[in-house]
């Protein structure tokens, strides 16, 4: 008897051109988008150094590959700014139709703002973070410069089909973003390899009570806790995302009633409150309240993790008529251009200058070592990607995470704070 | 790839070691053009292990523990291993992602549950590929059973990285000309 297939085996058997598929095979799958960044030139380095001596010898598809002149940018040293010029060469070599070079907001971010990662889809990029495009029910996940040389060329790459957890979500979630605190949730109770070469479905009723914005977060964030795939069913919230957005036709997948799960969790929404990963790792969590009144240095809110509008919305319903505590350096950056236009239609960035934050432009700065650098002792309560050891800059320095909200009443307050009373107050 | 891996073991006896500890930004001269690594050779996994760039020797086998390489995508955090000349990494379990860009660099890496218990810094190690197994050499007859490749996994191996069979597929599919 054959059992039925999760969501992650049913995209994968599709790539693969089999009509099932089960974890633990091992496929040859055809790809349906590569998102490469300035690390391409990495790629192109590599090949030349493996005897290629023009680089690549061809793209497979001209209108799969999405090359962005991403990570650093504006270019944040010389050689940063020769890769550029590099990689503007390569992207008119190859003839790419999807080259961003002097708009470009955080690449996943754009992948999803530009409709290029669309459902039933397997999408690779070279970055972890790749995996945050299943918000919109694809498979995809993060692959490196030297396997995104093949893929390039060849539109393929092996794959080891994973087993699968299904995660049911219950409950209601509040009406402010709590996408981050899910997966900080998740982290401390079951450990940071809780989903190990795993592919995460997020089901149950409780879904259809998250914003794109928060699924987005939880499915980026699925890395930090192992995922090979953090993958959301369909929806009519998915829907009216990709209605103006995607540039191609897709189909949808769903998970069989039979499918094959490794483990099953439940997860009640409505018993979620906001959580902190102390020093240095994203498992190390605990309740806000078991970290209330440790003084900070600065406070962030950005990166693909959380840079959306709702994540910079609630910041500034926290900020209006307030000021950031003396000292504190209070760092927002949206995820993109297209997210820095909503903020601004909003008003969102008049009221965080206001409060004597900074809006800063799109990109990974904040949160990728680029920028928000940090001093010996001081100390970051951040809503962005990771909090290793040294990640901003000085390895004596401490990084808490924490979702927008946390991180924008604890920056009023100097020090880390319960955000609870604010949010009752100010979404009343 | 060889039939028998033996080597000496550099134990690492730590859980969820990302590969931001393993390969810090802020040793990173610029951004990668550094092929060899040379300003971040001495601080690779110096947050775990002070000076272990003056310690590891070619043909070592590092032996670590679980989720190893979780996090960010950097492929620094397996070049240097190839950098070294280590032979293999043989882990409690391997963060997906490094291990998949493992793979594509050439660079072996076994899952051994356990694995931490049965070698002592130092040991021989011998990754047996006909058997599908490893030994410590002071105790050769217990043989631990580790997963075979597959051959799309071997095939890349033996190559000796991704950019390699891809050199070798454009020469087949394309013909000479875009290769030096």
């Amino acid at each position: 008897m054959t059992t039925g297939m999760t969501m992650a085996e049913k995209i994968l058997a599709r790539a693969a051109g089999k009509s099932r598929t089960a974890a633990g095979d091992f496929l040859d799958c055809k790809l349906d988008g590569i998102m490469a960044y300035q690390g391409f030139v990495e790629t192109h380095h590599n090949a030349q150094e493996a005897g290629l001596k023009d680089g690549l010898p061809k793209v497979f598809d001209r209108k799969k590959v999405f090359l962005m002149v991403e990570h650093h940018q504006p270019a944040t040293n010389l050689k940063v700014a020769e890769r550029g010029v590099l990689l503007r060469q390569l992207a008119k070599k190859y003839e790419l139709e999807h080259f961003y070079d002097t708009t470009c907001g955080i690449c996943h971010q754009m992948m999803v703002d530009k409709g290029h990662s669309l459902p039933g889809e397997l999408v690779v990029g070279t970055d972890s973070h790749a995996i945050m495009y299943g918000a919109l029910n694809c498979a995809a996940t993060g692959i490196g410069e030297t396997d995104s040389g093949y893929a390039f060329t060849f539109g393929e790459l092996w794959f080891q089909v994973p087993e699968s957890i299904q995660i049911t979500l219950t409950g209601t979630a509040p009406n402010w973003p709590i996408g981050k605190d899910i997966m900080l949730y998740l982290a401390g109770k079951y450990g940071v390899d809780m989903a190990l070469y795993k592919s995460i479905e997020f089901v149950g009723p409780g879904v259809k009570t998250l914003s794109m914005d928060n699924r987005f977060t939880m499915a980026d964030q699925g890395v930090e806790i192992g995922a090979k795939f953090t993958i959301f069913e369909h929806d009519e919230i998915t829907a009216a995302f990709l209605k103006s957005r995607a540039i191609r036709p897709f189909k949808t997948v769903s998970p069989d009633r039979d499918a094959v799960y490794a483990e099953k969790y439940t997860v009640d929404l409505s018993s979620i409150t906001p959580q902190v990963a102390a020093p240095h790792s994203f498992g190390n969590v605990k309740p806000v309240t078991e970290h209330v009144g440790v003084q900070i240095d600065q406070a962030c809110i950005g990166s693909c993790a959380n840079g959306r509008f709702e994540d910079i919305e609630i910041a500034a319903k926290i900020l209006k008529g307030r000021k950031v505590k003396g000292g504190v350096r209070l760092l927002v950056s949206p995820s993109s251009w297209d997210v820095y236009k909503q903020c601004m239609a909003a008003n969102l960035p008049e009221i965080i200058i206001d409060a004597g934050g900074q809006f800063l432009n799109p990109g990974c700065g904040i949160c990728a070592s680029n920028g928000a650098f940090m001093a010996p002792g001081e100390v970051c309560i951040t809503a962005t990607t990771r909090n290793e050891q040294g990640r901003m800059g000085s390895k004596d320095a401490s990084i808490f995470l924490a979702s927008p909200a946390t991180v924008a009443w604890s920056a009023v307050n100097g020090v880390i704070s319960d955000p609870r009373p604010v949010l009752a107050d100010v979404l009343k | 790839m060889k039939e028998l891996i033996r080597g000496r073991v550099i134990r690492m006896p730590f859980n969820d070691v990302s590969t931001d500890v393993i390969a810090p930004n802020r040793y990173r001269a610029t951004t990668g053009e550094d092929r060899e690594m040379k300003a971040q050779r001495p601080w690779i996994m110096g947050a775990l292990r002070a000076g272990l760039d003056d310690i590891v020797k070619p043909g070592d086998i590092f032996v670590v523990g679980k989720n190893f390489g979780l996090g960010s995508h950097r492929e620094t955090a397996v070049r240097i291993f190839q950098i070294w000349g280590v032979q293999a990494v043989v882990a409690e379990s391997a963060a997906r992602l490094w291990f998949r860009n493992s793979i594509a660099f050439g660079l072996p890496v076994f899952q051994l549950k356990g694995v931490l218990d049965l070698f002592a810094e130092g040991d021989e190690m011998e990754i047996d590929l006909k058997r599908w197994s490893i030994r410590n050499a002071k105790k050769p007859a217990e043989d631990h059973k580790i997963s075979e490749f597959p051959p799309t996994v071997m095939n890349i191996l033996d190559e000796g990285g991704i950019m390699q069979l891809l050199k070798k597929r454009a020469e087949a599919e394309l013909g000479n000309t875009t290769v030096a």
